[in-house]
């Protein structure tokens, strides 16, 4: 198995918290547009939803891996948490829609993975070589492959931001790479 | 694991009236842009009540000085019944939010982020000692150059927002 290693440090989540109404179906499509569009094997690994007396449920855990070099994979994860969601009706652009009111919380997740067809597992001499290897001569490299990363989870981010009209939308980085 | 030193400790700007939230956005992500800081944003949360909007905003751009310093920002923004208004100012309308706002900026240097003297005890040792006796003047060098950008970001958020009398 290959090493993985966290864009951002194992305690830091980028995370995006809403409460209000929301086009649930259009966020969804948005989002696997997004893993498709950037070239990601795109998996949905959990789904639950229930119907609840108080307010619907749901929980997504998506997932999407892209082999960008023979050695380097890289992974994004999508946790969709949704509380008291009921559906409303609503006018928008002159025209009657359904959408969703309720509580949302998405989490947002990447990692690079290293040597994930394990060609360096094959021995212990191997395992040290690879060791070297990345910690000393590709270091460089894999920092400036994990900001440019970063800036790619930063830019989905803030497309949900600009799908939900929030204030903080508007991304002034999104030239950065 | 790095060591995170506190240079300064929870500056707070409070500010209730008249704002424009985007703008002020805007405004603190150019700032870090300019100072070549890396965007490192970790939660944005908007609950829409009734009676207003909670904002909850989290950044922690980082920006490193050499390859064993780094500048780390904690900037929380929290506001507190913002609705949406419109003023008419000179015949014009302008969109604005009114509510309570409340920014704390923390800023740390961070020294040996890479990890690598910490592998042995033996570096770590040594680390100590040079950090506390041959190290020195660089650091203080590096703490002051922090507080500095610090009050530059606050001094700017509070020009901002007192530029702003509506």
């Amino acid at each position: 198995m290959g090493i993985k290693l966290n864009i951002l440090s194992p305690d830091e989540k980028l995370l995006l918290k809403y409460k209000g109404i929301f086009d649930l179906d259009e966020m969804l499509e948005m989002a696997q547009e997004w893993y498709h569009q950037r070239g990601f094997h795109f998996h949905e690994h959990k789904f639950k939803a229930q119907d609840l007396q108080q307010g619907g449920e749901a929980y997504f855990y998506w997932t999407g891996f892209r082999n960008d070099t023979e050695f380097l994979r890289v992974w994004v994860h999508l946790y969709f948490h949704f509380w008291d969601l009921e559906q409303v009706d609503v006018v928008k652009d002159k025209k009657k829609k359904t959408m969703m009111r309720g509580r949302m919380k998405v989490q947002f997740q990447g990692f690079i993975e290293i040597d994930y067809k394990n060609k360096y597992e094959t021995s212990k001499f191997m395992e040290t070589l690879r060791e070297f290897y990345w910690k000393t001569i590709y270091l460089k490299r894999i920092q400036v492959y994990g900001d440019k990363i970063e800036y790619e989870l930063h830019g989905f981010h803030e497309k949900f931001k600009q799908l939900l009209s929030m204030h903080n939308k508007g991304d002034q980085f999104q030239d950065m790479w | 694991m790095a060591e995170r030193r506190i240079i300064v400790d929870g500056l707070t700007l409070k500010y209730k009236g008249y704002f424009d939230l985007e703008e002020l956005y805007k405004l603190i992500d150019h700032w870090i842009r300019e100072k070549a800081y890396t965007k490192h944003e970790l939660e944005v949360s908007e609950d829409v009540y009734k009676d207003g909007m909670q904002v909850h905003v989290e950044k922690q751009p980082y920006k490193k000085i050499t390859d064993y310093a780094k500048y780390v920002l904690d900037i929380t923004i929290d506001g507190h019944h913002i609705k949406d208004v419109t003023l008419d100012r000179n015949g014009r309308k302008i969109k604005l939010q009114e509510g309570g706002l409340k920014m704390v900026i923390t800023g740390f240097l961070e020294l040996d982020y890479e990890g690598r003297w910490q592998e042995k005890p033996m570096f770590y040792f040594l680390r100590a000692v040079l950090d506390q006796f041959v190290y020195k003047v660089n650091t203080e060098r590096f703490e002051a150059g922090l507080v500095e950008e610090v009050n530059l970001l606050h001094g700017m958020v509070k020009g901002f927002l007192n530029l702003h009398r509506y």
